[in-house]
């Protein structure tokens, strides 16, 4: 069985053979349940809301000990499963699960998902139950697409968080940990 | 209550062949336009963790005017939504949509148990319209198959708090019916990876 052939494997594969498939794979694919699972290509609206997000939080964070990553950062999600949030904000040190090969993030500070039809219950359930495991997080933040629906969780302590809904235009989402602002109207805004 | 995970076109006819009693089938029936969001096949361990649920919670509810029903109240979460919770709380009067259906529009807390073969659509489904209505004030979620709980306590119309339980001497503070269960109690006797939880009650 070829390296190849892992995406479509059905049996689970392990975190090892999962990561060496994947640091030598063109596309990207997470690893969700003990599988290798393909990421769905992001539609245009996902993108400009994405985008949206990851500017407004870079800008704000240029010069401070926090930075922001756009869906190239590789996440130990506990759990055993490894993900690629849209967006990922890291403070301070950025710690990997490998030090040598520095490709799989292990303290992430805030994540943000764009909800999309396809990835929607995936952000939702294995995702959610997973990110909010991690010690380091202290937001997570998921972005509906297709209307004006921001959840927002952001960590009260070890097992409280607090859930905020954001459904109108004028409203601000403010990330105490970051010090940082979203309007909502800047996270839909058109492209 | 509870039907299997089946795809949206397979419900809407096996609904019919799971929903035992005549009222339930009634009611499907009169609301057909409404889509059902349903938990998992009915079975031994979420039977008892629903019974558990529902001693630990009536046992300490006496006194106040609430109301328990479990697993056969149909719940009215929108126009478009119904449910059959686990086990459903109302505090105070209970409101249905008429006489006849008994259906509840006034839920105070709910809770449902879930499985791995929960529909994730479903279970997302069922979140997003109980984070939406308005009476509610708890919504608690309960994996059958591991010791993990998770309870949304409403603050105001925007916003609830989160909290996760997953340590058997966690104990879930339920306050708009004053009440405190721990998750040995509602795990008691329930096989969880070959682990029994022995019952213990709250000091």
């Amino acid at each position: 069985m070829t390296q190849a052939n892992l995406a479509y494997k059905t049996e689970p594969v392990t975190a090892e053979e999962y990561l060496t498939f994947e640091r030598a794979a063109k596309d990207k694919h997470e690893f969700i349940g003990g599988k290798i699972v393909a990421m769905a290509g992001a539609t245009d609206r996902h993108n400009v809301i994405a985008s949206n997000v990851f500017g407004e939080l870079w800008t704000q964070l240029k010069g401070t000990n926090c930075r922001a990553f756009a869906s190239d950062m590789r996440v130990n999600a506990k759990r055993g499963n490894y993900f690629y949030p849209d967006i990922v904000v890291t403070c301070g040190e950025r710690k990997f699960e490998d030090i040598k090969k520095k490709d799989v993030l292990v303290n992430p500070t805030v994540i943000l998902e764009v909800l999309s039809k396809s990835t929607k219950l995936k952000d939702r359930n294995e995702k959610f139950e997973s990110y909010i495991l991690l010690e380091s997080l202290t937001d997570y933040v998921l972005i509906e697409q297709d209307k004006i629906k921001i959840e927002h969780y952001s960590r009260i302590d070890e097992k409280n968080w607090n859930v905020r809904i954001y459904a109108a235009a004028g409203e601000e989402i403010i990330f105490e940990s970051i010090k940082c602002k979203l309007s909502v109207a800047d996270v839909y805004a058109k492209g | 209550m509870s039907e299997k995970s089946l795809s949206p076109t397979e419900k809407n006819y096996g609904v019919e062949n799971y929903l035992k009693s005549e009222r339930q089938s009634a009611i499907k029936r009169e609301f057909s336009n409404v889509k059902l969001l349903a938990n998992s096949v009915s079975n031994r361990m979420n039977n008892l963790i629903a019974t558990n649920i529902t001693i630990a919670v009536g046992s300490r509810v006496q006194g106040q005017k609430c109301e328990i029903y479990v697993n056969d109240m149909p719940v009215k979460l929108d126009a478009k939504h119904i449910c059959y919770p686990d086990v459903v709380v109302v505090s105070g009067e209970p409101s249905f949509v008429d006489r006849e259906s008994d259906m509840l529009l006034n839920p105070t807390v709910s809770f449902d148990i879930f499985s791995k073969n929960t529909s994730f659509q479903d279970k997302t489904e069922k979140l997003e319209c109980y984070l939406a209505m308005n009476s509610i004030r708890e919504y608690i979620l309960i994996k059958e198959d591991e010791m993990r709980v998770e309870h949304y306590a409403k603050q105001n119309a925007k916003q609830w708090i989160y909290r996760i339980y997953n340590e058997r001497d966690d104990i879930i503070s339920i306050d708009s019916i004053n009440c405190k269960v721990s998750l040995a109690e509602i795990y008691a006797q329930v096989k969880l990876a070959q682990l029994e939880v022995k019952a213990q009650t709250v000091a």
